[in-house]
């Protein structure tokens, strides 16, 4: 067993509150990420987990107890930080077994599970290594390593790998997923990039401000996003934002095209039409008319980045042999089911898309 | 390296001359102080300063050392500069940690001071101070001293040290909370280790001060017997009516444990001035 529930969490500096108001469960033996842009409060929620940090009020509990005034190393978690964090000074086995040291286990003992974690992460041949003379994904596992030892309750990854290049990154994260099924336990991970949430996650919190602006399953959150943040983090290239006015139940674009709307919204109300670049494809008798002002050809799918009438910038996805050219003029369909409809505060309005 | 300027000729002729002209005149005094104290007697100085000696003789050094009772002086010197070098490392890395790692009300008012201390020369403290140690009881003992020489190279090594711990990242301190080490364990087994660089700047650039300090000890100090090398040195000028071949021998011998300490501590020194320019 090993459940959070973090109940009505604050944090401040000072004058500065990052952290507003934090209501959250996380299950037993759950992946769940936070997720946001810079300084929005994942990183400190997660110290304040850790016990790195503390909190200004509300209580954490692990497994129904307690925990928000013990010290880090009494709450039954381990961390794997950003920049590895290991000692310079010490092999691989001292850095490793550094935890069992601390508290006194037996030096046989320490020896014994610094190998069975180390043959598990594929270090068992570096081990008196220095950390300078391993490699970013090297130093990686044996930060993880270090985390395994304590056999914790809870994982705790702060971007563990944003210091790594983007072909180790996806290595590592297959890494990742592959020790969540090996061990038992909870993880709680931090990270700015929306596709490892959606790759690594059951449940994904997205923050912003220092508040929650959603909590769900990856693809809940990808096809019904709760506000218009959010629906622009998730989701790569990002969700496209047209700006309509509501006319019953039809939304007219600034060039005058117009988009059916699946529920009644207030006429005249300023409204934010998104679709993300995979429901928008070019059409004869599109409703959306736009200049291609950038093609980016990937391979299996291409991008055009289009202009509307107004200047609103889109995105749309095209087949590999599209056949389209820079400044041409198209118009682009949309499929509607995909529609999402968020009012002028941001927040969505009706039920939304259905699930794809 | 890459070349950051490219010198013409000329210009390599030009900083060649002054580097060279630089270094012969750092270099005469040393080099008359290293030719005449091999000169077998006070005559041969006189007569040719600049002169070799005619007869190469070891014999100033046996004299300086034994007859002027330099073997005592020296032993006062390793005592109190080893002591002090000790007293400080110590205080201010744990000073410096405990201001950067663990702030508290005040801490940064403690740091003004000092910061304060690095300004104002100890020496405008003095009557305060004698009266303090005096106090105490330990006027004419090496520990007063020690304690004296000790706070009055405290504010420069606290800065050196908080410069440096501010350059190392704070997530191994915080890996090793997250360890189960208490303060004490996070100090000497990773924080320690880390500013080495900054512990070896400091204990030379203490050893360097504390050898060579004249003023302190004599004030603090009043008999032979408790006068370290610097002192004694002076003492020559009575005992001999300026020996000057061994007065030389005895200012090189004073040298050696200096050379020692900055040939066996300067590629840390070096590396303590430059870190934090450069991340790894």
């Amino acid at each position: 067993m090993s459940t959070i529930s973090i109940k009505g969490l604050n944090k401040s500096y000072g004058k500065v509150q990052v952290l507003h108001d934090i209501n959250l469960e996380i299950g037993d033996n759950a992946f769940v990420v936070f997720v946001g842009p810079s300084g929005c409060g994942k990183s400190t929620l997660l110290r304040t987990i850790a016990g790195l940090e503390e909190r200004t009020s509300g209580s954490i509990h692990l497994d129904g107890r307690d925990i928000s005034d013990d010290a880090p190393v009494d709450r039954d978690v381990a961390m794997v930080f950003q920049s590895y964090a290991l000692y310079p000074q010490m092999t691989v086995r001292e850095n490793i077994g550094f935890a069992l040291r601390m508290a006194k286990v037996d030096k046989a003992e320490i020896d014994r599970k610094v190998v069975e974690a180390a043959k598990l992460l594929k270090l068992d041949k570096l081990l008196d290594r220095k950390p300078k003379d391993l490699s970013g994904g090297q130093r990686q596992r044996v930060a993880i390593g270090r985390a395994i030892l304590r056999s914790p309750k809870v994982f705790l990854f702060d971007e563990p790998l944003s210091n790594l290049d983007a072909e180790l990154r996806v290595d590592m994260r297959l890494q990742i997923a592959a020790l969540r099924r090996a061990l038992s336990a909870t993880f709680v991970y931090v990270t700015h990039d929306q596709v490892e949430a959606m790759t690594l996650a059951d449940t994904i919190v997205v923050l912003k401000d220092g508040f929650i602006e959603q909590i769900g399953a990856p693809m809940d959150l990808y096809h019904r996003p709760a506000n218009r943040f959010v629906a622009g983090f998730i989701g790569s290239p990002r969700m496209n934002f047209l700006p309509a006015t509501a006319q019953g139940k039809t939304a007219v674009l600034a060039d005058g095209g117009t988009l059916p709307l699946a529920h009644d919204v207030a006429d005249g109300s300023e409204l934010a039409l998104g679709l993300r670049p995979e429901h928008l494809r070019p059409a004869e008798g599109g409703a959306i008319a736009v200049t291609i002002t950038e093609i980016e050809n990937l391979g299996p799918v291409s991008y055009a980045h289009c202009a509307l009438g107004d200047g609103t910038l889109l995105t749309a996805q095209l087949p590999p042999d599209h056949g389209l050219k820079l400044g041409q003029q198209i118009k682009l369909g949309a499929e509607l089911t995909h529609l999402h409809v968020f009012d002028a505060k941001g927040t969505r309005v009706g039920g939304g898309a259905a699930h794809g | 390296m890459d070349k950051l300027f490219r010198l013409s000729r000329t210009e390599q002729l030009v900083v060649q001359f002054i580097l060279i002209a630089w270094a012969i005149v750092v270099l005469f005094p040393i080099g008359v102080a290293v030719i005449n104290s091999f000169k077998p007697n006070l005559g041969e100085v006189y007569r040719g300063p600049l002169n070799l000696p005619s007869e190469w003789s070891f014999g100033n050094y046996v004299e300086a050392w034994v007859g002027a009772n330099f073997g005592k002086y020296f032993l006062n010197s390793v005592i109190i500069s080893g002591c002090t070098v000790v007293i400080v490392t110590l205080c201010a890395s744990t000073t410096a940690f405990v201001l950067v790692r663990m702030p508290f009300r005040g801490s940064a008012i403690i740091f003004g001071c000092f910061m304060l201390g690095v300004i104002i020369p100890i020496r405008l403290a003095l009557a305060p101070l004698f009266v303090t140690v005096n106090t105490l009881g330990l006027l004419d003992t090496l520990t007063g001293v020690i304690l004296v020489q000790s706070a009055s190279m405290m504010p420069v090594a606290v800065f050196i040290m908080t410069a440096f711990l501010r350059s190392v990242p704070s997530e191994l301190e915080d890996a090793a909370r997250m360890d189960g080490a208490l303060p004490f364990s996070i100090y000497w087994r990773v924080v320690l280790p880390l500013i080495r660089p900054a512990i070896a700047t400091v204990a030379l650039l203490t050893f360097v001060q504390s050898w060579n300090e004249y003023f302190l000890p004599l004030i603090f100090l009043q008999s032979p017997e408790n006068y370290p090398i610097t002192l004694g040195i002076a003492e020559f000028r009575s005992q001999f009516a300026v020996q000057w071949h061994l007065m030389f021998a005895g200012i090189l011998i004073m040298l050696i444990p200096t050379i020692i300490a900055f040939v066996l501590a300067s590629r840390q020194f070096i590396e303590g001035l430059t870190q934090g320019g450069v991340k790894e």
